[in-house]
């Protein structure tokens, strides 16, 4: 079994959840830019969380799936269609053999995640299936894919089996069949504020710059990429220069250079930075922001430690409490 | 900018008001309120008449004959789960149907949301909505009675 890429779109990449514990040698984390879009395709089509999927970005991607195949799409709405008829989001979809799947464009938000049952049979590089594409590394030859990339399937588990086998009789004349339920999860991607907390040199920040930080918009440029967003807006200055050691960055951290255009860094950053960081986004709101794309305008929150927490362990058990409920689903198919 | 305890009060004033929607626009933010009130004629008819509604209170032949007049013309879409009713697909988008919808078989009419996993109810024939019975957020029952529906002839 396998997914054949007949169209890559603008980009289109392997990722699972990253390749982490490898990071004190240099090496790139990666991953899903919206890990819990990940995570979700995955236990919607029965896998473990962690399965690689294909990242689809903006618009353009067309796959085909040689066998009968389970899978789920979820993330960003881009308007992926199967024979001119509109797929839904965040369910599970039993797809027939040489059926084509098409992103034709951006309704919302900016990716896409594709997660097939059994995953996919690609060889993990220092733990993670993941590609870099500046390190050559991980997924599909260590590269975005390429039009006629056959990419191989996994083996699937009983329960995509059984999902793919109760769908498959629902077909009827078409050549994709769905479920009619589907997890709440579009309303994290169509949001503009995202949660923050304050950096660890944000006191160094001039007080203007810290109360613009917090108040004012600020837009992401075409200069922003999965290792990065540039953002514009107002130029955030220091009290006075200081020069800083180059210390480990995180998902997230919001780091300011001395134009005092603030820079997000995300999945595919560097280990380490030396600019300021004027600010961390909190775990829970970066799908939102990974959701966002050049153009769109991004506010930021200011919620403390204690809140950020809150809202991580809010949404791990809201994630808990689906893989439950698919469990029974599960056993109501039986 | 606005507060959360400014714009809570003002949640309290429109509430108490006989404002149905309310608008408000400061510094490029924007904020709607919409009050239901499907809710208020749920109310009134209860008022009305509880044994004509509920057909366990009325005695058997009645309540057969009401019954049969009743499915001639009106239909009920019940509940498939105990859940929470969402008469939204998503948060912030346009309710699926409103009443005065002309809605066809098959066609998802509301959400019922049962460990977060959203369900979604189709009308089982073609017709109009007539009556919303049930508050967007409440927990319904299985089977519980969630719209009337005016089945086409």
């Amino acid at each position: 079994m396998s997914v054949q890429i007949i169209r890559p779109g603008l980009l289109a990449t392997i990722q699972d959840l990253g390749r982490y514990g490898f990071q004190q040698y240099g090496v790139v984390v990666g991953g899903a830019m919206d890990s819990l879009s990940l995570r979700l395709a995955n236990v919607l089509v029965g896998n473990e969380e962690g399965e690689a999927a294909i990242e689809v970005t903006m618009m353009g991607t067309s796959l085909q799936f040689n066998e009968d195949t389970l899978i789920s799409i979820t993330g960003g709405d881009l308007n992926p269609v199967i024979d001119g008829n509109p797929v839904p989001l965040w369910r599970p979809i039993f797809v027939q053999k040489n059926t084509v799947l098409s992103f034709t464009g951006c309704k919302v938000g900016c990716r896409a995640y594709v997660a097939v049952a059994g995953g996919f049979s690609i060889p993990n590089v220092m733990n993670s299936k993941s590609t870099y594409i500046r390190g050559e590394i991980g997924g599909f030859k260590g590269r975005a894919l390429q039009e006629g990339d056959l990419i191989p399937l996994g083996e699937e588990n009983s329960f995509s089996r059984k999902i793919k086998k109760v769908l498959q009789s629902k077909l009827e004349q078409r050549s994709f069949a769905s479920v009619d339920w589907y997890v709440p999860f579009e309303r994290y991607v169509n949001k503009s504020v995202v949660r923050v907390l304050k950096g660890t040199e944000f006191e160094k920040f001039s007080e203007s710059a810290q109360k613009q930080f917090f108040e004012q918009e600020f837009q992401i440029t075409p200069q922003s990429d999965r290792m990065g967003y540039r953002l514009s807006g107002a130029s955030l200055g220091l009290k006075q220069p200081f020069e800083l050691l180059s210390e480990a960055v995180a998902n997230g951290t919001i780091q300011v250079p001395s134009d005092g255009n603030p820079i997000v860094l995300l999945a595919d950053r560097q280990t380490t930075g030396g600019y300021p960081r004027i600010g961390q986004i909190a775990a829970a709101d970066l799908p939102v922001i990974a959701q966002m794309k050049p153009g769109d305008c991004v506010r930021f929150q200011e919620i403390s430690l204690y809140e950020a927490e809150q809202l991580y362990m809010e949404r791990e058990k809201e994630i808990k409490q689906i893989r439950t409920a698919l469990l029974l689903k599960k056993w109501s198919f039986e | 900018m606005i507060k959360m305890s400014d714009f809570q009060e003002m949640v309290n004033i429109i509430d108490r008001s006989s404002v149905n929607i309310f608008t408000f626009e400061y510094e490029g933010m924007k904020i709607k309120l919409e009050k239901q009130p499907i809710l208020q004629d749920k109310v009134q008819k209860e008022e009305v008449g509880v044994s004509v509604s509920d057909p366990l209170l009325s005695n058997e032949q009645t309540d057969k004959a009401a019954k049969d007049e009743a499915v001639s013309k009106e239909e009920v879409i019940t509940s498939p789960m105990v859940g929470t009713f969402y008469t939204r697909a998503n948060e912030g988008e346009e309710r699926l149907v409103q009443v005065g919808d002309t809605v066809q078989k098959g066609q998802v009419v509301c959400i019922v949301e049962a460990m977060k996993l959203f369900n979604e109810v189709q009308a089982d024939v073609d017709g109009e909505i007539v009556e919303l019975l049930v508050g967007d957020g409440e927990v319904v029952e299985y089977g519980q009675p969630l719209f009337k529906l005016k089945k086409r002839s």
